[in-house]
């Protein structure tokens, strides 16, 4: 299902151009701590988590079973900087990838595209390493705030659209389905936000890329309708795609069961006809447990999500609080057109205040240069600090 | 009416406390607990399975329909919370995520705690939610009490009844208890500290157990207490939620 092979830790991001940020970043730290005359109500905080996450996985090759393992030390850091108006935050990773996950990393940046765009460093010659440390920028900005408008620049998530696994008017984040849960990336963007009375925005947000006729440009208004009712609207410029694109989103509870739902028209530069793209969910609780799925149509197939090509996409997910500390869960993705399936059974145990370790079972098929099943079972235990 | 329950997490005690008449005597623990102001850093001490797990935060209120809460623990930091009116977001930094907390999630135990987002809401609705009556005198802790106890009176209540037992002297909530429509016990809250501040007695560590849950409660701790302050009106804004 997932067709990247990557290693944990590290997906494709979909921006470019990260040069000049870490500087900016630098010198915005210091002057959100720095205000003349807010001193008093300035602050910073150095944060982050050790993650080590080891698996061993067998896949069908032929006629044929390949063994292989993997292993991943991560550690991401962020230290953030704030005072009354200006504030700024900096996030990096460093990962230490061994085995398939060093593989999966060679074979990523071996892809169109080459090593990812958010890579901070990675070694040059990837063929044949059996160990790899790369490290990259998770977020890098600086935000002005004066009387709720505000101005960020930098590497930043933009959060659209209230899908859980799919969110086709989520338009500047990628979704990294390669962790145990789907992970959004950062992605380098100037964005105004205006507000529309206490629970209403207004934004404009500008991703341009290195050629500016192929960034992103988006208008979105956000907000509380009525009721439970929340939605919002946009209207985006997709230079690189060639394309205009509107869409929304809603999300509304009707008694215990939470709906909600995103939509994304493309309309192409060449005037031919535009495609479609949507997401339908709910989610609720019963008891110890939380149920949630989503259906996708993809209009649009491998231009519009290369990830999930096909027209028609399930999830489902349903946890089960099964004692204190003890959380089981069971998620699938599938590509239904394609007959592409991922399912993903996890037992998580908080072990500690500032951390927790993870078992979890993972069968797949459509892995990357495979039609076949993949069986992968990890340990995963972070530490927060 | 200004109810610090969401204010102090906001202050449990106060969401069941109420009613000489049992009307009264709610109206004088309200006068008593009354503030167009509230700011506190506060400590939430989750028992569970014998292990405590400890939340710290940043919070600020006006009245009982604004309030905002910022985590600071480690695990936790960034992570804040806006009440407006009825309406309740989360703001997740990692993720730059804004989630509004609605329908069946109220129900979930707040940062892992035994008070429901739902009880942090509740708030002063109490008066309108509850009819309320003497039920008996005793004491707590040795101190003598009120039991009132609150009936439901729309089905839009948390709870079907709630038992309060409301310091005579002090006019503050001692202890409360909650009941399911079925007659079930779900939760207890229990004042551990009452002190005075700036004239008036405000319960300042509390406990809540939830009796769904086997060998669990959440202590409630307010520090730095400051009431009447002046907060700015842009505190209680999505912009301030993102900040």
């Amino acid at each position: 299902m997932t067709s990247r092979r990557y290693g944990r830790g590290f997906a494709r991001p979909r921006t470019a151009a990260y040069a000049g940020l870490v500087p900016v970043a630098a010198l915005a730290l210091l002057l959100a701590a720095a205000v003349p005359g807010a001193a008093q109500e300035s602050s910073w905080t150095l944060g982050g988590s050790l993650t080590q996450q080891a698996y061993a996985a067998a896949s069908e090759s032929g006629s044929s079973a390949e063994g292989f393992y993997g292993s991943a030390t991560t550690l991401e850091a962020t230290l953030r900087a704030r005072g009354p108006v200006l504030r700024a935050e900096f996030s990096a990773e460093a990962a230490l990838l061994a085995g398939a996950s060093a593989e999966a990393f060679a074979a990523a940046a071996a892809l169109p595209g080459g090593v990812p765009t958010d890579t901070l460093y990675s070694p040059g010659d990837l063929s044949d390493a059996e160990t790899v440390l790369a490290a990259r920028v998770r977020t890098a900005y600086v935000k002005w705030t004066v009387e709720g408008f505000s101005l960020t620049a930098g590497r930043q998530i933009v959060n659209y659209g209230k899908g859980t696994a799919w969110s086709p008017v989520d338009l500047f984040t990628e979704r990294d389905f390669s962790g145990l849960s789907v992970a959004r990336r950062g992605s380098d963007a100037l964005r105004l936000t205006v507000p529309l009375g206490a629970l209403s925005l207004a934004e404009a947000v500008a991703s341009p890329a290195s050629d500016p006729a192929e960034g992103t440009y988006a208008l979105r208004a956000a907000g509380l309708v009525f009721g439970t009712l929340e939605g919002s609207l946009v209207g985006a410029r997709k230079g690189g795609a060639e394309e205009w694109i509107v869409g929304g989103d809603f999300k509304f509870d009707l008694s215990r069961i939470s709906f909600h739902g995103d939509a994304a028209y493309s309309i192409p530069d060449s005037g031919g006809s535009g495609n479609l793209r949507c997401v339908l969910g709910f989610d609720t609780s019963f008891g110890d447990f939380v149920l949630g799925a989503e259906y996708y149509y993809n209009g649009a197939g491998a231009a519009g999500d290369p990830l999930f090509p096909g027209a028609h996409n399930a999830y489902g997910a349903l946890s089960w609080s099964a004692a204190d500390y003890h959380t089981l869960a069971l998620s699938a993705l599938a590509d239904l057109e394609h007959a592409l399936f991922a399912a993903t059974l996890t037992w998580a145990w908080g072990l500690a205040q500032n951390g927790g370790l993870t078992t979890y079972l993972r069968l797949s098929n459509g892995r990357a240069g495979t039609e076949g099943w993949t069986g992968q079972a990890g340990l995963q235990w972070e530490v927060k600090f | 009416m200004k109810r610090a329950f969401f204010a102090s997490l906001i202050a449990l005690a106060a969401a069941s406390a109420f009613g000489q008449t049992a009307e009264t005597i709610l109206r004088r623990v309200d006068e008593n607990q009354a503030f167009r102001s509230i700011e506190y850093t506060g400590r939430m001490d989750i028992v569970l399975g014998g292990e405590t797990r400890v939340k710290t935060m940043k919070a600020w209120a006006v009245g009982d329909s604004k309030a905002f809460i910022e985590f600071t623990n480690p695990e936790d930091r960034g992570t804040r919370m806006l009440k407006l009116d009825k309406n309740l977001w989360m703001y997740f930094p990692k993720e730059q995520d804004t989630v509004k907390i609605s329908g069946h999630l109220l129900k979930e135990g707040m940062m892992g705690s035994d008070v429901s987002y739902e009880d942090a809401m509740e708030s002063d609705a109490l008066l309108e939610k509850y009819s309320a009556s003497i039920l008996r005198e005793e004491t707590v802790d040795g101190r003598p009490a009120w039991v009132l106890e609150l009936k439901a009176k729309t089905p839009t209540a948390t709870y079907d009844r709630r038992l309060v037992w409301i310091d005579k002297e002090r006019f503050v909530s001692l202890k409360g208890e909650m009941y399911a429509r079925s007659g079930k016990l779900l939760k207890e809250s229990l004042s551990l500290e009452v002190r005075n501040i700036e004239g008036r007695w405000y319960p300042v560590r509390t406990e809540m157990i939830n009796r769904l849950r086997r060998d669990t409660r959440t202590v409630f701790v307010l520090e730095d207490l400051k009431l009447d302050t002046r907060i700015p009106d842009s505190r209680f804004g999505m912009a301030e939620l993102t900040k």
